[in-house]
């Protein structure tokens, strides 16, 4: 890690700590905790300004801070309502650096995937269709409600969920889906002292520079891909590529960091880490990938083989949907 | 939308001026600009970021087109250029020649067609100018992140590999040793020759073919530049153009120029088998020379026949045979290729047309080893010249089948293609038949008669003028060959002749000749080996019919002959030349320039996938097992791309198509 005295940064006395929770599912939040003891090392240099989840914080007890109060504010989860935009400008004004923390704030994260449906259709999922739902009266959500107390103004929902770099600058990026626990606590360690890359959006954080593959210690034969299996379905031969063994694996085009966990769990890489190397797009990525190293020399070939990787949007853009060309699923 | 940064990156880059783009939007003389409107795309186009200057013209490639481009970069100092016009195939070369004259480097030039891929295929005026729009904005967007680039010049080997020992193998070889070339002939057979040393006689000068051939094959074994290798398989083949490095196998022939009466060996010989020289007319031994002329002059031996007996070695005394001898391999090292694997007469199946069933029926093939006089009967048929013999001809025999009326070949597909060359060799065996048996009647069965060459047609004209009676059959029902019922004739041919209003027709027949087609011969290891593009026809595709004929896309290689498509001995022969000539062309040339599109490996970001390696078609890129990267050779990558698009971190960029300059023209195609 370089350093570019990002020590002026930080102020006098104990460390200011920020955590917010946007459009995800705690687990990043949780992720924290998994520093284990290291927490009590944390409480002892780090004063926690703002963590709605583990203690009560007001949103005007921060619009009440001073500009770059906040040291470090580790944001977690995309953009997919009004209100998570406020909090996110806000946090960016009172933070002096402020983290996409966790891959749903990075690339978009599993809710992204919504992006593959409009608002109306999510709503109809949601309120309407929903077999468990009991909703007489069709109700939904609104964004106004007049009460004889006044009228109430709640949160819009957009229609697609972004990364928190599309609504403010962000300082650093931090994957994982969650970050595990080893690279948060070497991160927070880095913050404490001041040993921080030079600022930049691009700059990743909590990970390691080459890809899942890199980390994991199964065998590469290079044999093309003959089938494609569900994890559920087959059991893979140990130490040998799962990709290679039809397994749809998504280390090759994965940043490493994790320690290949799931690899060495028998589960193929899901991707969570996002992108590897130059690669922006890393669903693209490793579709390019895939494509060239079937064993398919016809159309049809290829169709059949493709034809049997379940839910192709979903794997290969679990949590990098809000980052790819794709975006989202534009309706005519 | 626009990477802020993208500018200020290149601009900062040492030697990339920061861009200043000029687009440049074609009429194509109404070609385009009658649907497009090319003065909107021009307009939109001014508003991308980093455009300095925007014009339409009539015809950018003309001469005042050009000029024009040259001095707008002279004057806005533009360091980018998109031209929107033709496809790039067409007048890609010409503006970046142009642009070249600026003083710009020729690869800070982007093409945009908007003529093939948007104005002739689109008509709606509104679509066609904001898809041709967009398409241009998603040009400069890539143009501002090119770099310049210098092309790459390889050294040419300067020798020539002709594969395949035919009539249009042995031309391209004499050619190119006459241009003062060192040329490797390889055969696969332990003869040179090919298929027309099978043959009698031939159009349009009814000369007889093997003396013809002898010419050629004279001229090519007494030239000092050329060295012929027979039984030689290719097995495996490196590099790229310039530099190619071929792996041969060479069967060993078990004789030697010092048997001095191979007759003596081969009357020895106890082992027999079919003659594939005559069509299975006749057998041969184990040992054997296929005609008394042949090259090498000297016999082969079949290994899968010989017992090793030893009985040829016996009658020779032992000197000019081993029958231990072993098979050697070779590397040869060429500049460039010809491919000159020929074709194999169509087979016809089992029962098609009565043949293999009735001894009566055989092909044209069979035809020419009967009438040759050194042939399996001497020349002779089994008729005598004084008896009315009724011949028949089927034309379109395994050639422009059509799909569920004729019987699909073993790959499932049928022959549809014509083969262009059995209507007048027929015409041209009635003929001959008709001197020889002046009583004879002779009828052609055909669908449509296409004699189409110079001096062709005088076979159908003489062929008429002698009394042959043509019947011509609806391809949709095929003419049907049966056993005569009374048992007088050999066979029955049955159809509607289409020349008297489809009245049916029975005609018993003597003997009834198939004019068969043509299929390539099969080289599917080769067609691996080189990655030669393949018609639907499994002929090997040229680049371009017309343009480029005798060349694959594969740079360096060159088709001659039949391996293309059907052709008769003339135009083999013209292929052939006009291969040699290309291939000299190349190689006189010292080195080739080729665009400087390679791959290379961000030795910081790979990762050690190994996805590359897997993929490259060129074997170029290797593994550094000590650091566990991909290393791309320079000299075998062909800039092909596969491996720039499979690598999953974009460790592999591929020069003038970077991960951002892609990804900077997609952003705008998809409007993100």
């Amino acid at each position: 890690m370089t350093t570019n005295g990002a020590t002026s940064d930080r102020q006098p006395g104990k460390l200011r700590l920020g955590v917010y929770w946007a459009s995800s599912c705690g687990g990043c939040d949780i992720s924290l905790l998994e520093i284990g003891e290291h927490l009590l090392e944390l409480i002892e240099v780090a004063d926690i300004v703002f963590w709605p989840c583990v203690a009560d914080f007001k949103y005007r007890t921060v619009a009440d801070y001073p500009d770059g109060y906040i040291d470090v504010c580790l944001f977690n989860g995309g953009i997919r309502s009004s209100e998570q935009e406020q909090i996110a400008r806000l946090v960016r004004r009172k933070s002096r650096t402020l983290v996409a923390y966790g891959a749903c704030a990075m690339d978009g994260g599993i809710p992204a995937l919504a992006n593959l449906e409009s608002t109306r259709e999510i709503f109809d999922a949601v309120y309407h269709s929903n077999p468990s739902l009991q909703n007489p009266g069709h109700v939904e959500p609104q964004t106004h409600w007049a009460t004889p107390h006044g009228d109430l103004e709640l949160p819009r929902l957009y229609p697609q969920v972004l990364r928190l770099a599309d609504i403010v600058e962000v300082d650093y990026q931090m994957p994982g889906c969650p970050p595990v626990g080893t690279q948060v606590w070497k991160v927070l360690q880095a913050v404490v002292a001041g040993e921080v890359p030079a600022r930049n959006a691009a700059v990743r954080v909590g990970c390691d520079n080459r890809s899942v593959c890199d980390e994991c210690h199964r065998e590469k034969r290079k044999v093309r891909i003959k089938e494609f299996k569900r994890p559920h379905l087959a059991i893979p031969e140990p130490n040998w590529c799962l990709l290679e063994q039809g397994f749809v694996c998504l280390g090759a085009s994965t940043r490493s960091g994790c320690g290949a966990l799931c690899p060495k769990a028998e589960l193929t890489c899901r991707g969570c880490y996002g992108s590897a190397g130059l690669a922006t797009d890393q669903g693209t990525a490793m579709l390019s990938a895939l494509g060239s190293v079937m064993d398919a020399v016809t159309e049809d070939r290829a169709n059949e083989l493709v034809g049997q990787i379940a839910d192709p949007t979903g794997t290969f853009y679990r949590f990098s949907l809000a980052s790819s060309a794709l975006k989202a699923h534009r309706k005519p | 939308m626009f990477d802020a940064t993208d500018s200020a990156a290149s601009g900062s880059t040492p030697g990339v001026q920061a861009p200043r783009v000029g687009v440049f939007v074609c009429h194509c003389g109404g070609n385009i600009s009658d649907v497009v409107d090319v003065k909107r795309v021009a307009e939109e186009a001014a508003r991308m970021p980093d455009v300095v200057f925007t014009t339409t013209h009539m015809f950018h490639c003309s001469d005042p087109g050009q000029a024009l481009i040259e001095q707008k970069i002279r004057e806005h100092a533009l360091t980018r250029v998109v031209v929107a016009a033709c496809s790039p195939t067409l007048h890609q070369i010409t503006f970046r020649r142009a642009v070249e004259r600026a003083g710009l480097n020729q690869y800070l030039f982007e093409h945009v067609n908007i003529r093939e891929h948007v104005s002739w295929v689109i008509e709606d005026k509104e679509a066609a100018t904001a898809k041709a729009s967009r398409l241009v904005r998603a040009a400069v967007n890539r143009a501002r992140l090119l770099v310049p680039l210098d092309k790459r010049r390889i050294p040419i080997h300067p020798a020539a590999l002709v594969i395949g020992g035919g009539v249009a193998g042995l031309m391209a070889a004499r050619d190119l040793g006459d241009r003062g070339m060192k040329v490797t002939l390889i055969e696969n057979r332990p003869f040179l020759g090919g298929r027309m040393a099978q043959l009698w006689n031939v159009f349009p000068t009814n000369e007889e073919a093997r003396p013809l051939l002898s010419n050629l094959v004279r001229d090519v074994v007494k030239h000092p530049l050329i060295t012929i290798l027979t039984g030689a398989h290719v097995v495996n083949s490196e590099g790229v153009v310039g530099d190619f490095k071929t792996k041969i196998k060479i069967d060993a022939r078990g004789v030697d120029e010092r048997l001095t009466y191979p007759g003596n060996a081969i009357a020895a010989c106890p082992e027999e088998t079919i003659s594939e020289f005559d069509f299975a007319l006749s057998r041969r031994k184990a040992i054997y020379m296929p005609y008394p002329g042949c090259f090498p002059p000297i016999p082969a031996i079949d290994w899968h026949t010989c017992t090793k007996c030893g009985k040829c070695v016996a009658a020779v005394g032992g000197k000019g045979i081993n029958l231990d001898a072993k098979s050697r391999e070779l590397t040869l090292h060429s500049g460039v290729i010809i491919l000159a694997t020929g074709y194999d007469p169509y087979e016809p199946l089992l029962g098609e047309y009565g043949y293999g069933i009735f001894p009566k029926v055989i092909t044209l093939q069979q035809l020419h080893r009967m009438l040759d006089p050194e042939g399996p009967t001497a020349g002779a048929l089994p008729f005598d010249s004084n008896t009315p013999v009724r011949i028949g001809f089927l034309h379109c025999v395994g050639a422009r089948q059509i799909d569920g009326v004729n019987a699909p070949q073993p790959d499932g597909k049928v022959k549809d293609y014509c083969a262009r060359t059995c209507c007048t060799a027929a015409m041209h065996a009635a003929v001959a038949l008709r001197e020889r048996f002046p009583k004879s009647h002779i009828t052609s069965f055909y669908q449509d008669m296409r004699t189409y060459g110079r001096g062709h047609e005088e076979y159908y004209e003489q062929a008429s003028q002698q009394g042959v009676l043509f019947v011509r059959y609806s391809p949709w029902h095929p003419p049907r060959v049966d056993k005569d019922r009374t048992g007088k004739w050999p066979v029955v041919v049955r159809t509607n002749d289409l020349l008297t209003d489809g009245l049916p027709i029975e005609v018993p027949l003597d003997l009834l000749v198939l004019a068969t087609g043509v299929v390539p011969h099969d080289i599917s290891e080769l067609v691996t080996m080189y990655s030669c593009a393949v018609g639907y026809d499994s002929f090997l595709l040229e680049v371009h019919p017309k343009l480029r004929p005798v060349e694959l896309a594969v740079s360096g290689v060159f088709l001659a002959g039949c391996c293309q498509g059907p052709m008769d001995i003339t135009e083999a022969c013209s292929a052939a030349s006009a291969a040699a000539s290309k291939a000299a062309a190349m190689i006189s040339q010292g080195q080739v320039e080729m665009d400087p599109f390679i791959a290379s490996v961000d030795e910081e970001v790979c990762t050690g996938c190994q996805t590359c390696l897997t993929v490259c078609p060129y074997d170029a890129i290797v593994r550094d097992e000590a650091r566990g990267l991909a290393i791309v050779s320079e000299a075998l990558c062909t800039g092909c791309g596969t491996c720039a698009a499979a690598c999953p971190s974009s460790a592999i960029q591929q020069a003038g198509f970077n991960d951002r300059q892609v990804r900077a023209e997609i952003d705008v195609l998809l409007g993100v």
